[in-house]
C-alpha cells in the first residue's frame, strides 16, 4: 500500500485531493470566524445579509465536515507512504501539533462563540475568530514547509 | 518580441530576481499562494453551492474579490519567478487554460447562473487543483 501511493502519480493525485478538502474546510471555517469578526455581513444585497451567524455556520457545517473528511483520509495515506520522512521532519510535526489544538479549539471555543453570535459578536467571539484564523492558517504554511524541511535520510 | 524571450524578460526583472534567488523567496510566495487559496477558495465556491436553498451568493462579494486578487497577486509572483520554466510546463498551460475556462464560466453566468454554470465551476476549479499539482512533474 505504502509503495503504492509513492509511485509517481499516486502521490501527486493523494496531494490534489488533500489540498482540496484543505480549501473546502478551512475556507468554511475562514468565512465563520469572517462573519464573527463583522465581514461579509451587510455587504451587498443577499438574501443572508441579515442572517445569523449560528444559521450561517450550521449551512456551512456540512462542508466543513466534507472538508475534514477529505484530509482526515488523504493526509494518513501520504504519512503512512513514508514514516521516516514524516517523523524527520519538524514542520511535520509542527503541523500535527497545530491540529491537535485547532480541531479541540474548534469543538469548544469556537462552537461556543459561533452558538452565542446573534447578528453582531462580542469581543470575546472576535479573539475566538482571530485564533481561530491564526491557527488554521499555519496549519496551511507548515503544511506546505514539510516540502522544504526535508531531511533525506541516504 | 516572442512568448518564451517575454518570459525571459519576466523572470529577470527585479521583483523576479528577488523571489528566485533569495533563499526564502520562493518558499514565502509559493505559501502565501496556497495560503490564500485554503482561506478563500470556498467564498470563490459558496454562489455555486445552494445552502439550505437561500443564495448566499451576494453575501461574501467583497470577502471572494479581494481573496481572489490575493490569490491572481500571489499567483502572478511565483509564475514571475521562473516564467520561462513555467511556459515550459503542459501542466501549467493545462492550469492557464482551465483559469480562462473559469473567467469565461463567470463572464457567461452574469446575469443568470444556471445549474450548469455551477457544476461547471466546481469542476473546473476541482481540476485546477490537480494540474498546479502537475506543475511539479510535467
Amino acid at each position: 500500500m505504502a509503495e503504492f501511493i509513492k509511485q509517481s502519480w499516486v502521490f501527486p493525485v493523494v496531494q490534489s485531493v488533500h489540498l482540496i478538502g484543505l480549501t473546502v474546510l478551512v475556507g468554511s471555517i475562514c468565512l465563520v470566524d469572517l462573519r464573527l469578526l463583522g465581514v461579509g455581513r451587510g455587504v451587498g444585497r443577499g438574501v443572508g445579509r441579515c442572517q445569523h451567524i449560528a444559521d450561517f455556520a450550521s449551512a456551512v457545517a456540512p462542508w466543513t465536515k466534507r472538508g475534514l473528511l477529505m484530509v482526515l483520509i488523504t493526509g494518513p495515506l501520504m504519512f503512512g507512504s513514508d514514516l521516516t520522512r514524516y517523523l524527520n521532519n519538524p514542520a511535520f510535526l509542527l503541523k500535527m501539533g497545530l491540529l491537535a489544538v485547532a480541531l479541540a479549539g474548534q469543538f469548544t471555543l469556537h462552537r461556543r462563540a459561533v452558538r452565542d453570535a446573534g447578528t453582531s459578536t462580542a469581543l470575546t467571539q472576535k479573539i475566538a475568530a482571530v485564533l481561530s484564523l491564526i491557527v488554521w492558517s499555519s496549519i496551511v504554511l507548515a503544511g506546505r514547509a514539510i516540502a522544504d524541511f526535508d531531511i533525506r535520510i541516504v | 518580441m516572442s512568448i518564451p524571450e517575454l518570459c525571459e524578460r519576466i523572470q529577470n526583472t527585479w521583483v523576479s530576481r528577488t523571489i528566485s534567488e533569495s533563499t526564502w523567496g520562493y518558499p514565502i510566495v509559493g505559501a502565501l499562494h496556497v495560503l490564500a487559496i485554503a482561506l478563500f477558495g470556498m467564498a470563490v465556491l459558496i454562489p455555486h453551492i445552494r445552502l439550505h436553498d437561500s443564495d448566499l451568493d451576494t453575501d461574501g462579494r467583497w470577502i471572494r474579490r479581494i481573496g481572489m486578487s490575493l490569490v491572481l497577486i500571489s499567483g502572478v509572483l511565483v509564475f514571475s519567478s521562473g516564467a520561462a520554466r513555467y511556459y515550459e510546463s503542459t501542466s501549467f498551460r493545462i492550469k492557464m487554460g482551465l483559469l480562462a475556462l473559469i473567467a469565461l464560466n463567470a463572464v457567461s453566468s452574469r446575469r443568470h447562473r444556471s445549474r450548469f454554470n455551477s457544476a461547471v465551476a466546481m469542476v473546473l476549479w476541482g481540476a485546477m487543483i490537480f494540474a498546479s499539482r502537475g506543475i511539479a512533474f510535467f
